[in-house]
């Protein structure tokens, strides 16, 4: 461990070189990142947060981690996903592509001179400070007040170069009154590279997001994304994340409710197979009254994957008339596999409507013999249920293209197990 | 069109190596309805599910015919594409998974599988267009539940039909719905029917050719409809 600690601190200091001459407002957010990295001891698998995480062979790797750059690009490549889009953000191995249509603005923070939107502090997750302190590329996508975006913004992360480490920084600001949807894409990963994008959402009064994550990153990659979104006064917050790819994919999700009458919804679906290894943490955290949190993951792993989901619900003090709901549900599809489930509440409020519920099993024998009775054959029958496990989620996607792709990864994995 | 007929031989099922089934033997034709009677416990899901082939359910002796051909030790959906159709008494629910899909998965050449007209069936089933294009039973009634079990019935189409507590979870009039569409099947298509019932409720709507008293795993007397509203006033211990 005392070796990662000094590779990655060797990281570090060549970052701050790459940074020395960025604008002294940004100098000082990121000063402040690091030096609250600096307080910080690197994550290891003692923690009960990074118990599954693979993080001790992670960090051995980092040491041979080269640093990518962002060279800012005229043109991009076709996007991944069909369709038409408001606005598209491509960063492939350091080099960034953006444009966006009326009512969008994409700037890169370190060229502007207002701060960070978001507060961090030493309770926040290694990896969202390390992006913070540490990101080469820092984006921030505003949609102005009153704009209502029909088409999606595209959001691409793709790494191709192998032994590397990203660790990108994206803010969106959904100011009072817009709408929009976002779709981030991940793909890549190549040998052994390392992901850890940061995500930072501020939805303000009265605005609606919709913002969809896919994972689907290469087998040798992992992937360690922070999200965090601030919900205010009568704002509407769609969150959908799938995750399919990655040797080790880890999602954190900081659902903050921080004004009242807000109407949040978060979503997963995420399939393991082969070794991989399935990560997820979500905090709903209740700061403000009035406002509703309902939270569905529903998860299968087959072959010798594993899925962790680990969730707490916090209602804070004065966060009455809260309802909060936190619900996952695991397919385990093989003797070799193996799904857990941790979800938690934390009330500090009376007056509330808190429940969480989880399952982990295998396919329900009796909805297997129920399509064999209508004469559909067992390899079959597993399909539908499995798929239609899903559906109940996959079905909800407002893009259709996103949602015909994650219908075909799904029909994917299933071929494999 | 083939001779219909299902014949069961001597059948006995064990569950967990215990046996349930004792030596159950029957003969149904063509457009026969038989009923199958007998007291809670006594093994007459058991005796359904070993029909259809359901896991779990060994079937240590006897045999199973339908038109000739011997199904025992058939998997389940080969059944099913061989014409039987089960109705259980608390019908599975299947999120995400819709009429369409069984629709899609059955064979081509299948020779009885029919195309019916959606919207008729379902007027004459009574049920609510809506509901049969939602996932399968979830969120239904007790009552829809065994209304869209029916259409699905006369939708596929089959040789025979096990009607497992088809009363159960059903209204007068959805009884009457149900038992009407299931016997406009027996009379124009010839469908075989053995209906397990506690009550004679449903044999007043479904009109039994004969009634057998199924009792510790066999059965125990055979007689026409009479003896179905007999049982009812001095019960089974007789």
């Amino acid at each position: 461990m005392a070796d990662n600690q000094l590779a990655l601190r060797d990281l570090q200091s060549a970052h701050m070189e790459l940074f020395s001459d960025i604008a002294e407002v940004q100098k000082s957010d990121r000063k402040r990142a690091q030096e609250l990295l600096s307080e910080k001891s690197l994550p290891t698998a003692t923690e009960e947060e990074w118990r599954y995480s693979r993080i001790d062979t992670l960090l051995s790797k980092v040491g041979n981690f080269e640093v990518g750059g962002a060279t800012v690009y005229d043109s991009g490549r076709e996007p991944l996903i069909d369709g038409a889009f408001s606005g598209r953000i491509l960063l492939t191995d350091g080099h960034l592509w953006f444009n966006g249509a009326d009512g969008i603005r994409i700037e890169q923070i370190d060229n502007s001179d207002n701060p960070s939107t978001f507060a961090i502090d030493n309770s926040d997750d290694y990896f969202r400070i390390f992006a913070r302190g540490y990101a080469p590329v820092a984006l921030r996508v505003t949609i102005e007040e009153g704009y209502q975006l029909q088409d999606p913004i595209l959001l691409e992360v793709e790494l191709n170069a192998s032994t590397t480490l990203v660790a990108p920084r994206f803010e969106f600001i959904f100011e009072k009154g817009s709408s929009a949807s976002v779709i981030e894409v991940v793909t890549g990963g190549g040998g052994a590279s390392l992901l850890t994008p940061l995500v930072e959402v501020g939805v303000r009064s009265g605005a609606s997001c919709t913002y969809s994550y896919l994972q689907n990153c290469d087998g040798w990659a992992s992937i360690v994304e922070n999200v965090v979104i601030e919900a205010d006064k009568d704002s509407k917050v769609t969150y959908n994340a799938f995750g399919f790819g990655a040797d080790y994919g880890r999602l954190r999700f900081d659902g903050r409710i921080v004004g009242d009458d807000v109407d949040m919804k978060v979503r997963a679906c995420y399939f393991g197979s082969d070794s991989q290894m399935l990560d997820f943490r979500t905090f709903q955290r209740h700061i403000a009254p009035r406002s509703t949190s309902d939270l569905l993951f529903k998860g299968a792993v087959g072959n010798e994957a594993h899925s962790v989901y680990s969730g707490l619900v916090v209602i804070e003090e004065g966060a009455v008339k809260s309802d909060a709901y936190q619900t996952n549900r695991n397919l385990v599809l093989s003797p070799g596999a193996r799904a857990d489930s941790v979800p938690n509440l934390d009330i500090r409020e009376n007056s509330v409507r808190c429940s969480h519920a989880s399952a982990v099993g295998p396919i329900d024998p009796e909805m297997m013999f129920y399509l064999e009775s209508r004469g559909v054959d067992p390899d079959e029958a597993r399909r539908l249920i499995i798929e239609g496990f899903f559906k109940e989620i996959t079905e909800t996607i407002p893009n259709l293209n996103l949602r015909s792709q994650i219908g075909a990864l799904v029909a994917n994995k299933l071929k494999g197990i | 069109m083939a001779k219909r007929e299902l014949i069961i031989e001597d059948l006995h099922v064990s569950i967990d190596g215990k046996e349930i089934v004792k030596g159950f033997s029957i003969e149904v034709k063509s457009g026969e309805v038989h009923a199958i009677m007998g007291p809670n416990g006594s093994g007459k899901t058991t005796l359904a599910s070993a029909i259809m082939g359901k896991g779990g359910y060994e079937i240590t002796k006897g045999k199973i015919t339908l038109d000739g051909q011997d199904i025992t030790h058939l998997p389940t959906y080969q059944r099913a594409r061989g014409g039987i159709f089960l109705i259980s008494q608390l019908p599975s629910e299947l999120g995400g998974v819709y009429l369409d899909d069984i629709r899609r998965a059955q064979p081509h050449e299948s020779e009885y599988r029919v195309e019916r007209d959606l919207e008729r069936e379902l007027s004459s089933i009574g049920l609510d267009k809506e509901l049969a294009g939602r996932a399968i039973n979830v969120g239904f009634s007790g009552g829809e539940k065994k209304r869209f079990e029916t259409l699905q019935l006369s939708l596929l189409g089959a040789k025979l039909a096990l009607l497992d507590e088809l009363d159960s979870g059903l209204d007068i009039d959805a009884l009457r719905e149900v038992s009407r569409r299931i016997s406009r099947m027996v009379k124009e298509e010839g469908l075989m029917v053995i209906a397990i019932t506690h009550y004679s409720r449903l044999l007043k709507e479904l009109v039994p050719d004969v009634v057998h008293v199924y009792e510790k795993g066999r059965i125990t007397e055979s007689g026409n409809f009479e003896l179905a509203f007999e049982l009812e006033k001095t019960g089974y211990q007789r």
